[in-house]
C-alpha cells in the first residue's frame, strides 16, 4: 500500500464550537491506483486531501490520525521533512488553474520551480530538458515556445495541463487533484481526464481524485469513498459501488443525477432528504 | 402545432474590443446570425462551451443586450421597437433565474422585500396584498413563511435559488429564461431545483428558455435543444433526435464527453 490513512480527524474551532470537519476517514490508495473522494460541499473531502498534505492552517487541527506514506506516518515529520514531501512525492493539483498558478512568471519558470528545489544535482541545461519534457508529457504543442508564455496567454485546459506538469515534473509517487476539471468545459474536461489516465499508466503514479461529479468517479476511479459531513458512508470499488450502492446516501446522491437513455424524461429525480439522518445508519465498507 | 412566442430571425451581436489608439478594433461575433423558435409550453434549452454565444443569446432575449442587427419577434412584435409601456408589458411577462444566487439577491433585503419587490414596482397592490402573494409565492416554491423576515446569508445555495425562482414568477410570466440555474449547486440541491422548476412549468403553464453547459440536466429537463458553438447554431432538434441521432460533428463530440455513469 502506497498510502494508508487511517482514522484521520481534522477539527476546527470557532467561537461557535467544534466543526469537525473530517471524523474519523479510514482509506487505502494502492499503488498505481485512482481512489476517489466523492461528497458535497462541506462534507469534508478537501480537508482530508488538505491533512494528508499538512496544509491545514489555524483554527483547523489535526486531531488524530495517522497517514502513512511508504510506511512512514507523515503526521509526524517536521515541518522540514514534510516540505521535501510536498511536491516531490506527493503532489497537489487544484480546481482553479488560474488562482493557483502564478500571474507574474512564465509557465517554464513555475514548472522549473519545483525542479530547482527538489533535485538541487540538476544544472539548468538539464532542468530544462525536464521542463520540455513534461510540457510534451502533458500533450502542449510546441513546448519550447511554450517555455517563455505567461499564464494569462493560456485557456483554462492548458493552464489545468501546467499545473498538471508542475506537479509530475519530479515524477511524485502519488498525485492529488482536488476537482482538477470542474472549472473547465466538458469536451476540455475529457481531454484532462485522458491525460490523467494516460500519465498514471506511463509513469505508475497513485491518483487520490476529489469530485463531486459522480460521472468523473465512473470514469476514472478504482476505489471511491463517499463522505458526507465529515464521515465516511461508504467504501468499495468503483464497479461495485455503481452496480450496488448500499448505503442510502449513496442511493440518494446516485439517483440525484439525470442520466440521458435511463432516467426517464421529466420524471421526478430523488433527492438528498434533509429529514433523514444518513449517519444513524451503519458505514458500507467492502 | 403550438403557439410561436419568439420567432429570432438572423440575430447578431458583436462586441468592438479596443486595442488601442491606433489600432483596428478586434471585432467579437458573440452571436452570429442565429435563427430559432421558442414555442408555448416547451422547455427549448441552448447549450454550448464558455464562449460560444448561449448567454449573450439570453440577454438579447431578454433586452439587457441590444442586438448588432436581426429580429427577435415576441408575437410577432419587435423587441427592439418596444418603448415605454410596452417595454414595461414585456419585461413583465419575461423573467429570468440567474445561475449564481450568491451575487443575485441583495444581501441588505429582507426575502420578503427582495420577492415582492417586483410587485411593487410594477403593479398597484397594496401592501398587505403584495405580502399576500410573496407568502403564497414561497409555499410554491417550498419555503418557509417565517423567512419572510430573513435575510439572504442566512441560506444556503439552494434555497437561495428558490428565492430567485419565487422573484422571477412574481408578476405570473410568461416566459423564464434560465442562465445556468443549477450549475452552482450541489447535485442532490441540483434535484430539488429541477423537480421544482419542472412541477412550475406545470403549474403556472410556463414557458422555459433553459442555458446551460451540462447536457444531462438538458436532456433531463428539455423538449428540444439549440446546441451553439462559438456564435452560431450547429444544431437544433428534439431531445430524441439529438441524443439518438446527432448530425454535426461538434454535437457528437459534445455527446462523447459528458461522463455519464454508463458505459
Amino acid at each position: 500500500m502506497l498510502l494508508s490513512v487511517k482514522n484521520l480527524k481534522t477539527y476546527f474551532y470557532s467561537d461557535a464550537g467544534v466543526n469537525k470537519a473530517v471524523d474519523d476517514i479510514s482509506f487505502d490508495i494502492p499503488e498505481g491506483k485512482t481512489v476517489c473522494i466523492v461528497g458535497e460541499s462541506g462534507s469534508g473531502k478537501s480537508i482530508t486531501s488538505l491533512s494528508i498534505m499538512r496544509l491545514i492552517d489555524k483554527p483547523g487541527n489535526i486531531e488524530g490520525g495517522e497517514v502513512i506514506f511508504e510506511g512512514k506516518d507523515l503526521l509526524k515529520l517536521s515541518d522540514a521533512q514534510m516540505r521535501k514531501v510536498r511536491g516531490r512525492d506527493i503532489a497537489m493539483i487544484f480546481q482553479e488553474p488560474m488562482t493557483s498558478l502564478n500571474p507574474s512568471y512564465t509557465v517554464g519558470y513555475q514548472i522549473d520551480e519545483a525542479l530547482r528545489l527538489h533535485h538541487k544535482e540538476l544544472n539548468k541545461k538539464q532542468r530544462f530538458k525536464k521542463v520540455v519534457e513534461s510540457l510534451e508529457l502533458v500533450g502542449i504543442r510546441s513546448p519550447r515556445e511554450k517555455y517563455g508564455e505567461y499564464p494569462f496567454k493560456l485557456s483554462g485546459g492548458q493552464r489545468q495541463r501546467i499545473m498538471i506538469a508542475i506537479a509530475m515534473a519530479c515524477e511524485p509517487k502519488m498525485l492529488i487533484a482536488d476537482e482538477p476539471t470542474t472549472a473547465l468545459d466538458v469536451t476540455i474536461q475529457a481531454q484532462v481526464l485522458d491525460l490523467m489516465k494516460d500519465l498514471q499508466k506511463k509513469k505508475g503514479t497513485s491518483i487520490l481524485f476529489i469530485t463531486h461529479d459522480l460521472g468523473v468517479v465512473y470514469q476514472i476511479a478504482d476505489e471511491v469513498v463517499v463522505m458526507y459531513k465529515g464521515h465516511m458512508v461508504e467504501k468499495a470499488s468503483a464497479k461495485e459501488l455503481f452496480k450496488d450502492p448500499r448505503h442510502p446516501y449513496t442511493k440518494a446522491l446516485l439517483h440525484s443525477i439525470p442520466i440521458p437513455g435511463v432516467t426517464p424524461r421529466k420524471s421526478r429525480l430523488d433527492t438528498v432528504d434533509d429529514s433523514v439522518d444518513y449517519l444513524s445508519f451503519p458505514k458500507e465498507i467492502r | 402545432m403550438s403557439e410561436v412566442v419568439y420567432e429570432i430571425k438572423n440575430l447578431k451581436k458583436y462586441y468592438e474590443i479596443n486595442l488601442g489608439l491606433f489600432k483596428k478594433p478586434k471585432i467579437i461575433k458573440a452571436v452570429n446570425g442565429i435563427s430559432f423558435n421558442v414555442k408555448k409550453g416547451e422547455v427549448l434549452s441552448i447549450v454550448g462551451e464558455s464562449g460560444c454565444g448561449k448567454s449573450t443569446t439570453a440577454k438579447l432575449l431578454l433586452k439587457i443586450e441590444e442586438p448588432t442587427s436581426g429580429e427577435i419577434l415576441f408575437y410577432g412584435k419587435d423587441i427592439t421597437e418596444l418603448k415605454h409601456e410596452e417595454l414595461k408589458e414585456y419585461r413583465k411577462k419575461v423573467q429570468i433565474i440567474f445561475q449564481d444566487p450568491y451575487s443575485s439577491l441583495n444581501p441588505r433585503w429582507k426575502v420578503g422585500s427582495i420577492i415582492g419587490e417586483p410587485l411593487k414596482l410594477n403593479t398597484d397592490m397594496s401592501d398587505k396584498e403584495i405580502k399576500e402573494r410573496v407568502l403564497y409565492l414561497m409555499e410554491k416554491v417550498g419555503m418557509e413563511p417565517d423567512w419572510y423576515e430573513r435575510y439572504p446569508h442566512q441560506f444556503s445555495g439552494g434555497q437561495r435559488q428558490r428565492i430567485g425562482i419565487a422573484r422571477a414568477l412574481a408578476l405570473n410570466p410568461e416566459i423564464i429564461v434560465c442562465d445556468e440555474p443549477v450549475s452552482a449547486l450541489d447535485v442532490s440541491i441540483q434535484a430539488q431545483v429541477l423537480n421544482l422548476l419542472l412541477d412550475l412549468q406545470k403549474e403556472f403553464n410556463l414557458t422555459y428558455v433553459f442555458i446551460s453547459h451540462d447536457l444531462s440536466v438538458v436532456e433531463h429537463i428539455s423538449d428540444r435543444i439549440v446546441v451553439m458553438y462559438f456564435g452560431d447554431i450547429v444544431e437544433l432538434k428534439s431531445v430524441d433526435d439529438l441524443f439518438t441521432n446527432p448530425e454535426a460533428d461538434y454535437t457528437k463530440k459534445l455527446l462523447s464527453a459528458i461522463p455519464t455513469i454508463k458505459d
